[in-house]
């Protein structure tokens, strides 16, 4: 067993602090960039039609690169505009712009799963935009968005280590500081796996959670 | 002046008219029947009737009321005195049978669920479907959905009900109970349109039968047994499986009604 100092555990946890902020931080923008998105692709109205075919430029080119070239556009551009952001801020950035893509298509796939004679039987009954999306698209949506949608979560927060590649030091990063300073390399990298575990498993579990209640729905 | 009035409907896809200068009229408790070939226009021109398709003109009368149907706020007019049954029913997937007929008139009409749910048991138990209040649509047979997306339709009161090949996903044995339904809210004075392909079942149950060809009304016949005497009519009916003057499902009205 390895005998990490006070020190080393403090460094550990603040780069799981901040592996969690990245994934938390980055995962609320990309929902609700996602949200926006899934709302102007679906928009029927004529006058929409330019912000809409931005909208499936944005998904299908983002999906297209790699996280971590991503990553240095935003980087980059944020230094050449002289914004004065920490590097924290960026990958936040670029993972929410990231996680904004792949869920929309989720999204999108999901609220394409309610028939469409649904939609329009919901129409004719005169209801109200928000309550068909209250009342029939979003509920039978939500149990086809919710599994993929965690399932790319849980992925992402993987993801996050490429943040390192910045300067950010986050829980992968912390590892190879660590192991660098002379601490046991297999060991100190098996305490970051189980980190990582313990930050994506709780959102497995909410994932099960919230099936459940949608299904009693 | 005819209950309802539909006058000069026109659709366009493109450069392609897909309905022109389509209309029909029909006396209150009338059952109107659209038929025609596939891509003649009955579904589409059915659709117009509650603002599903848009059309670049046409209006529509109802008890008097006029409605520009090529006007935007047309559509919530529409539906106000109209309902639709869809050829796959539409009902909620996740919604029990009760809740699919109260939904509306609770978020829509204001009405306090209690009210709702107390007309809507009535009228599945009129339907026959007392028993499947709290029952999934996924757990219902064809037949069995297709009179919960009547009693949907029902429930807001409409004084048309639309009907899209309402015999097309049911056993021969069930076409007779549509039927009769059907008949029987005709004669509460409620004006039902139908489009069909099962020409016996026009032939029994219309009191007008509206032929479209290519966009266009081709020929309307008026009155029990029209469509014998109505010769285009009697021969498209004849070249598609059924027999104009024959009233082999039984429903045709009694002479004296």
């Amino acid at each position: 067993m390895i005998a990490f100092s006070h020190y080393d555990i403090a460094l550990l946890l603040q780069a799981m602090g901040r592996t969690v902020e990245l994934s938390l931080g980055g995962g609320l923008l990309g929902i609700a960039g996602a949200i926006l998105l899934t709302a102007l692709r679906l928009s029927d109205l004529r006058y929409m039609f330019p912000l809409r075919m931005l909208a499936v430029l944005y998904v299908q080119t983002i999906r297209r690169i790699p996280f971590i070239v991503t990553l240095y556009i935003v980087f980059f551009c944020a230094g050449m505009m002289g914004v004065d952001v920490s590097a924290t801020v960026v990958a936040i950035g670029s993972i929410g712009l990231i996680a904004a893509a792949y869920l929309c298509e989720i999204l999108h796939g999901g609220v394409k799963t309610v028939p469409v004679e649904q939609v329009e039987a919901a129409l004719v009954l005169n209801l109200p935009l928000w309550a068909r999306w209250r009342y029939v698209i979003g509920p039978q949506a939500l149990s086809a968005i919710v599994p993929p949608a965690v399932g790319y979560l849980v992925l992402f927060i993987k993801d996050t280590a490429l943040a390192s590649q910045i300067g950010v030091v986050e829980l992968s990063q912390a590892g190879v500081i660590l192991s660098n300073r002379g601490l046991p390399s297999v060991q100190v990298f098996c305490v970051v796996l189980l980190l990582y575990f313990a930050i994506s498993y709780p959102l497995t579990c909410l994932s099960r959670l919230l099936e459940k209640r949608i299904a009693v729905h | 002046m005819p209950y309802i009035d539909v006058r000069d409907v026109g659709v366009r896809h493109g450069k392609n008219e897909t309905l022109r200068h389509a209309g029909f009229e029909a006396e209150r408790g009338e059952i109107v029947s659209f038929i025609g070939p596939s891509g003649s226009g009955k579904t589409t021109f059915l659709r117009t009737l509650i603002g599903l398709q848009p059309v670049w003109q046409g209006q529509m009368g109802v008890d008097g009321r006029i409605v520009d149907m090529a006007a935007p706020a047309s559509a919530r007019i529409l539906r106000e005195q109209a309902a639709i049954v869809f050829q796959q029913y539409g009902l909620f997937g996740h919604m029990s049978v009760l809740r699919n007929l109260t939904l509306a008139p609770t978020v829509v009409a204001k009405r306090s669920r209690r009210n709702a749910e107390h007309e809507a048991r009535a009228l599945l138990e009129r339907l026959g479907l007392a028993n499947k209040a709290d029952m999934l649509p996924a757990d219902l047979s064809g037949g069995q959905k297709q009179r919960v997306a009547i009693a949907r339709a029902l429930m807001l009161r409409p004084s048309l009900l639309l009907l899209d090949e309402p015999t097309s996903a049911l056993d021969p044995h069930k076409v007779r109970d549509v039927g009769v339904l059907l008949r029987d809210l005709a004669q509460d004075g409620m004006t039902i349109v139908q489009v069909s392909h099962a020409m016996n079942v026009v032939s029994s149950l219309s009191d007008r039968i509206v032929l479209l060809e290519d966009g266009q009304v081709r020929a309307v016949g008026k009155g029990r047994g029209c469509a014998a005497q109505q010769p285009d009519i009697a021969a498209f009916m004849n070249t598609h499986g059924g027999d104009a003057a024959a009233d082999p499902a039984g429903l045709r009205p009694d002479p004296e009604h």
